[in-house]
């Protein structure tokens, strides 16, 4: 019941994508997207993702927009202090260990594709629940310390959500 | 002079400055990065474009584009560095 | 006509951030220092840009696939930045400092 659930959901998506791609509104092109949309599901599930996946990859839709606004800010701030940094050359780079208390998979996925769009870092690797850092203004390689100026408030925001 | 013109000379400007990346890079991870920044200021081109010329079937390409280069710079990663090992 | 000029304005400063972008990729001698630089602006300029072309063009079509390509974009430029840094790491790239002519780095 809950992967009938989860194919409508989906459908819906796939029907909007595809309108979208064919710059036009009427039953046929809804119907079309949907039916596609659920062949590439069928696919998918059969040959490439074995197993439920369903569960692991769910975010609430609010929990979402408020991700996307504040990743746009954080986005915009980076791009601020990498201008100001390449303007003055003031770089310190150093490799940094981040520990975090995020348990599933995607949930680290994203905290650490957000540590990559944030100022100053990039992720490097991962090792359990442990993320190599690299860090433009290496004060400190303290992972207590290092830990909430990198992380900011992604892993609450990502977290919190969880209904 | 058309404002539009100016845009696509100077993304054509920063091409060559990306390309010039790729060329004189001297690890192959250099070169892999100025292929990234290559490939982003193509799709801007590619959009600026269509703009111009009002048809948006060129935004088809570009979001082709964009997903052949993201594989295409994720394999070549991937592919390194088992070489290097 | 006033939405036409505020996406020109922002697609000229979108230009900005990214020819500071490739300035940096061709000044710094560190690697990371340049994966880390290029990643945030450019990401910085490909957003601002596809915002003035969405101004320009108003509500239709057109923005909607540039808001699709934006979601593309989002997603998948940190995982290919990522992956480069990744990469070098793993195959033993260690930090050097600002020298000048270090010749052969392969």
């Amino acid at each position: 019941m809950k992967r009938l659930l989860h194919y409508i959901k989906m459908m819906i998506v796939f029907a909007v994508v595809w309108v979208i791609l064919e710059e036009r509104i009427d039953g046929t092109t809804v119907l079309m997207g949907a039916l596609i949309g659920l062949g590439t599901m069928l696919v998918t599930d059969r040959y490439v993702l074995r197993g439920d996946y369903q569960e692991t990859y769910r975010l609430g839709f609010w929990t979402a927009l408020r991700y996307v606004a504040s990743l746009i800010v954080q986005i915009y701030v980076a791009g601020v202090q990498a201008v100001y940094r390449v303007l003055t050359r003031k770089l310190n780079v150093g490799i940094v260990d981040v520990k975090t208390s995020l348990t599933s998979d995607f949930h680290i996925s994203l905290l650490a594709n957000s540590i990559t769009l944030t100022p100053g870092t990039v992720t490097l690797d991962r090792k359990g629940d442990t993320l190599k850092v690299i860090w433009i203004d290496c004060t400190t390689t303290d992972p207590d310390e290092a830990g909430p100026q990198i992380k900011l408030n992604f892993e609450s925001l990502i977290s919190g959500g969880r209904s | 002079m058309n404002f539009y013109a100016v845009v696509l000379a100077v993304l054509a400007l920063l091409t060559i400055g990306g390309i010039t990346r790729v060329i004189i890079g001297p690890t192959i991870w250099d070169r892999l990065l100025g292929l990234n920044l290559v490939s982003s200021k193509i799709i801007m081109a590619i959009i600026v474009f269509a703009l111009i010329i009002q048809r948006s079937f060129l935004l088809d390409i570009a979001i082709v584009y964009s997903l052949l280069g993201y594989i295409g710079s994720v394999l070549i990663a991937r592919f390194i560095e088992r070489k290097e090992e | 006509m006033i939405n036409v000029i505020a996406g020109q304005i922002l697609m000229g400063i979108s230009l900005v951030f990214m020819a500071i972008g490739i300035y940096s990729v061709l000044t710094f001698h560190d690697f990371y220092s340049r994966v880390v630089i290029t990643a945030k602006v450019d990401t910085v300029g490909f957003i601002t840009l596809i915002f003035g072309a969405m101004l320009i063009q108003g509500f239709s079509f057109f923005s909607l696939k540039l808001l699709l390509i934006l979601v593309f974009e989002l997603l998948t430029s940190p995982i290919s930045t990522h992956s480069i840094a990744h990469s070098a790491y793993t195959s033993g790239y260690t930090i050097r400092k600002e020298v000048r002519a270090e010749g052969s780095g392969e």
